[in-house]
């Protein structure tokens, strides 16, 4: 591994080009994990060969339609979603007619599923637009902590209505049998409030019945083992307070 | 920083309606600067804040980013592929490419470092699947002025057209032999036993060749690369 300076740039160069054997490859690689501050002179390297193409001779042009061309495709739908077209063959007509049949009712069963989740979604932002229309609705803002850290959110309170929304993102999904409990911290003491539980996405969209507590109160959420009476579990979310 | 950041987002939108501007001054430094907000208020917008609007979907950015690098990509797929038909065809595929897939990571280097190292490979591997032979048979001829574009953006021709003439004159520097091992290695991708035994020479020689060229190479490209 005792090589000089001017054998390493040289190694460089055959890594950067392709050309080490693997036994020079591994040596090499092993070096510039103990050498990070070759990484930037390996860059250098790297970006000096592809440099290359920049001597071209100038006067070699694409036809002035490329550009529209490639504008015009990037609006069609990507290849992925693209359906894929029934076959030719008459034999296969029938089965892919068939397949056919089959995926536009799953088609079908879909968009009405995400129609049915679209319908729900605005129902709930016309309950917060509602909410938060009322000058009396109070927003406590929760931050998440420990294992829940990116999670965050609020709970809309509005006095006078029998209920609170509470919409969370981000929420780890608990273990089976597991359920999340929001508190209101009441003299040193945890008054439980309802509780919850994350969807697919670790979003949360659940409305709890109002407690007196939850408009004066530090607000927790824990974790809990679903028959637990007291709060047992780790705190997960705690209000800005 | 609040300042910094808001007059940031302020003349993040202002500059896209200046896309098209020329670019006055040439671009020293091709790699993407460590840290620091450095820009002038008067730069045009770099590549990577026109990728985070391909990145939003805007068409209009890939429209600007095709008129920076398209000319360049082509003409790299024109001199492996040596058919400009193929070669647009590759050069659309390449930036429908980034616009799908978004794959480019500004962090990593240059967009036309990607472009081009994306469009060499699939050159490559194109001409390989054509038969090997084929290729080293066919004669570059290039069919000018016909149906080719009335010339580079104002962009294009002052930042490339620096970059361009740097990299010409650091090329004339090398010896020739250096010269042509490296072109062999990046335009034909070839190994190097194959340059070897296309040039009818020792393998160990060919090595030390690419290897050395591509050294005092970036060595002359000191000012560019810094």
């Amino acid at each position: 591994m005792n090589r000089q300076p001017g054998e390493w740039e040289e190694l460089m160069a055959g890594y950067v080009l392709g050309d080490l054997s693997d036994e020079e490859r591994r040596t090499f690689e092993a070096w510039l994990a103990k050498n990070p501050e070759a990484h930037a002179e390996l860059a250098r390297l790297q970006e000096t060969f592809s440099l290359l193409p920049y001597a071209l001779p100038e006067d070699n042009n694409p036809a002035a339609a490329l550009r529209n061309r490639i504008l015009e495709a990037s609006n069609e739908r990507p290849a992925a979603v693209r359906r894929t077209r029934p076959g030719w063959l008459s034999w296969a007509a029938a089965a892919v007619a068939a397949a056919l049949v089959v995926t536009l009712g799953f088609d079908s069963w879909q968009l009405r599923a995400q129609l049915t989740q679209s319908r729900q979604e605005v129902g709930r932002y016309r309950d917060l637009v509602s909410m938060l229309r009322q000058e009396s609705t109070r927003l406590v803002s929760l931050r998440g902590m420990d294992a829940a850290r990116s999670a965050s959110g609020n709970i809309l309170i509005t006095p006078g209505t029998p209920e609170v929304v509470v919409t969370l993102s981000n929420l780890p999904v608990p273990a089976r049998g597991e359920v999340y409990r929001l508190w209101a911290v009441v003299g040193g003491r945890k008054v439980a409030c309802g509780e919850f539980m994350p969807g697919a996405a670790g979003s949360v969209y659940a409305k709890l019945p109002l407690n007196g507590n939850l408009l004066t109160a530090p607000l927790v959420v824990t974790r809990e083992p679903g028959d637990a009476p007291q709060p047992v579990g780790p705190m997960v979310m705690t209000s800005n307070i | 920083m609040d300042i910094l950041a808001s007059a940031n987002d302020f003349f993040g939108l202002w500059s896209q309606a200046i896309y098209p501007v020329e670019e006055i001054r040439p671009r020293r430094n091709l790699l993407p600067a460590a840290g620091g907000n450095q820009r002038n208020v008067m730069d045009p917008p770099s590549d990577a804040e026109i990728y985070a609007d391909l990145k939003r979907g805007s068409a209009s950015a890939l429209g600007v980013l095709y008129d920076r690098h398209g000319r360049l990509v082509y003409r790299l797929a024109v001199r492996i592929l040596a058919n400009s038909q193929e070669a647009e065809d590759l050069t659309q595929e390449v930036f429908l490419i980034l616009w799908q897939k978004k794959a480019y990571d500004p962090a990593r280097g240059t967009l036309s470092n990607y472009l081009l190292t994306l469009t060499r490979s699939r050159a490559i591997d194109r001409v390989r699947s054509r038969g090997s032979n084929l290729r080293f048979l066919q004669k570059w001829t290039q069919e000018l002025g016909t149906g080719t574009a009335p010339g580079p953006t104002p962009f294009e021709r002052v930042a490339t057209a620096e970059v361009a003439r740097q990299v010409k004159t650091a090329l004339e520097q090398l010896p020739e032999a250096q010269r042509q091992a490296l072109e062999l290695a990046y335009y034909e991708g070839l190994s190097q036993s194959e340059i070897a035994s296309r040039l009818d020479t020792p393998l160990g020689t060919v090595k030390t060749r690419s290897r050395q060229g591509l050294l005092k190479l970036r060595n002359l490209l000191r000012d560019l690369m810094g």
